[in-house]
């Protein structure tokens, strides 16, 4: 309630004396009584003021209250973003340690490719057996659906098909170790890598063939070169080369030579290895 | 089903099993059974029950078509999930295989992680 409607509900105290002493003794009686009256009233509108008082502050403590509420909700939004922020940081890392598992994984699908690869290719002294694995490491390892293995012939000056796969050996070319004007089709990139040392690779994939190979890998010994892996045709579902492919051709380029050539002069020199 | 699974692997080329077994030990729990061909697969199944089967389709004595049919007619494995493994990519290939039971269908080259995830798969095992 406002100061002016305070004043409003205490009534003015008049005092009446336009009569004499009697009048007087009756205007203090009158006085007094309204005296009492006014205190009565003041009273009573104190009374009712400390109620509103204690209303106010109530309200006050209240509002403190849920003022203090209101920063404990902020301080929890505060807290809400941070952590969001810290979810969002987790979520990346998440991210970035799956993937790198996954490479992980495919890094170890591969050494173990290699693995596995030089096992076999060491785990026999039987030429065909040798040979077999090596088509088969091509086929299951790169993807190859049609290919060849040259190996170098007494005297040093051609290559010959020792093996085949998809392909028939009869219809493949004997290649010259030395540079020929008019190579037969698809002797030029086996012929390349052979001479150069290094590997071959046609990026047209469809457009290779037996006339075209897809790759020529070079098989060497001690440095030297002393055949060729040639690659025809790949698998359906192999549309190119990954880096993958290229270094199980590295692996296959240092070890098949090994094994061909161990197996030769083992069969050379003994025969047949026994079979357990 | 208990924690630990039976699987065979049938697969007529050493270096293949060896990828697969090799592919296959990544996940725990898998006891892992070889069998060389089709005719080496019935006689491991009927020796064992097993809860996957992963086979070659070119085989020499009985290939993994053949496999995949005497499976289905069996009642202890009638229901055993099958992935069958070929260097054939072809969709009539696919649908083959499928058709005769198959569950699922990977084709050569083979990688190890797409090996692992199918078995998981048929097996509903989570985690590594």
């Amino acid at each position: 309630m406002t100061e002016k409607k305070s004043r409003e509900r205490v009534r003015p105290l008049v005092i009446e004396d336009e009569g004499g002493t009697g009048t007087r003794d009756s205007s203090l009686s009158t006085l007094f009584r309204q005296g009492e009256e006014l205190a009565s009233q003041l009273q009573e509108e104190g009374e009712r003021l400390r109620a509103r008082v204690a209303e106010l502050e109530a309200t006050n403590v209240a509002l403190r209250g849920q003022l203090a509420g209101d920063r404990s909700l902020q301080t929890a939004l505060r807290r809400i973003d941070q952590l969001e922020q810290e979810r969002e940081e987790l979520a990346a890392v998440s991210t970035r340690t799956f993937a790198l598992c996954s490479a992980v994984e495919a890094d170890l699908a591969n050494m173990a490719n290699l693995y596995i690869a030089a096992d076999q290719l060491h785990s026999t002294l039987d030429l065909a057996r040798v040979l077999t694995h090596i088509s088969e490491l091509l086929e299951q390892f790169v993807g190859s659906r049609e290919h060849a293995l040259y190996y170098l012939q007494d005297g040093g000056d051609a290559l010959a098909p020792i093996a085949s796969h998809g392909v028939g050996r009869e219809g493949l070319p004997v290649v010259a170790t030395r540079p020929v004007a008019e190579p037969p089709p698809g002797a030029r990139a086996i012929e390349q890598a052979f001479l150069t040392g290094a590997p071959l690779f046609d990026s047209e994939i469809a457009a290779c063939g037996v006339d075209r190979p897809v790759a020529c890998v070079p098989l060497k010994l001690d440095g030297r070169t002393v055949g060729v892996i040639a690659v025809y045709r790949l698998l359906d579902q192999k549309e190119a080369f990954t880096a993958n492919d290229r270094e199980l051709f590295r692996m296959l380029g240092a070890h098949a030579a090994t094994a061909i050539t161990g197996a030769l002069l083992w069969l050379r020199a003994v025969g047949d290895p026994p079979h357990p | 089903m208990s924690d630990e699974y039976n699987v065979l692997v049938v697969e007529d080329s050493p270096m293949m099993r060896q990828l697969l077994v090799f592919a296959l030990s990544r996940v725990k729990n898998l006891r892992i059974t070889e069998a060389d061909d089709g005719v080496d697969g019935l006689r491991k199944l009927a020796a064992a029950r097993f809860d996957i089967i992963l086979t070659d389709i070119n085989m020499p004595i009985m290939d993994g078509l053949k496999l995949v049919k005497r499976v289905r007619s069996d009642p202890t494995h009638k229901d055993t999930p099958i992935i069958v493994i070929t260097t054939e990519g072809s969709a009539e290939d696919r649908q083959r295989a499928m058709q005769l039971g198959a569950n699922a269908y990977i084709t050569k080259p083979i990688q190890a992680p797409q090996v692992i995830a199918k078995v998981k798969e048929l097996l509903h095992i989570e985690g590594v």
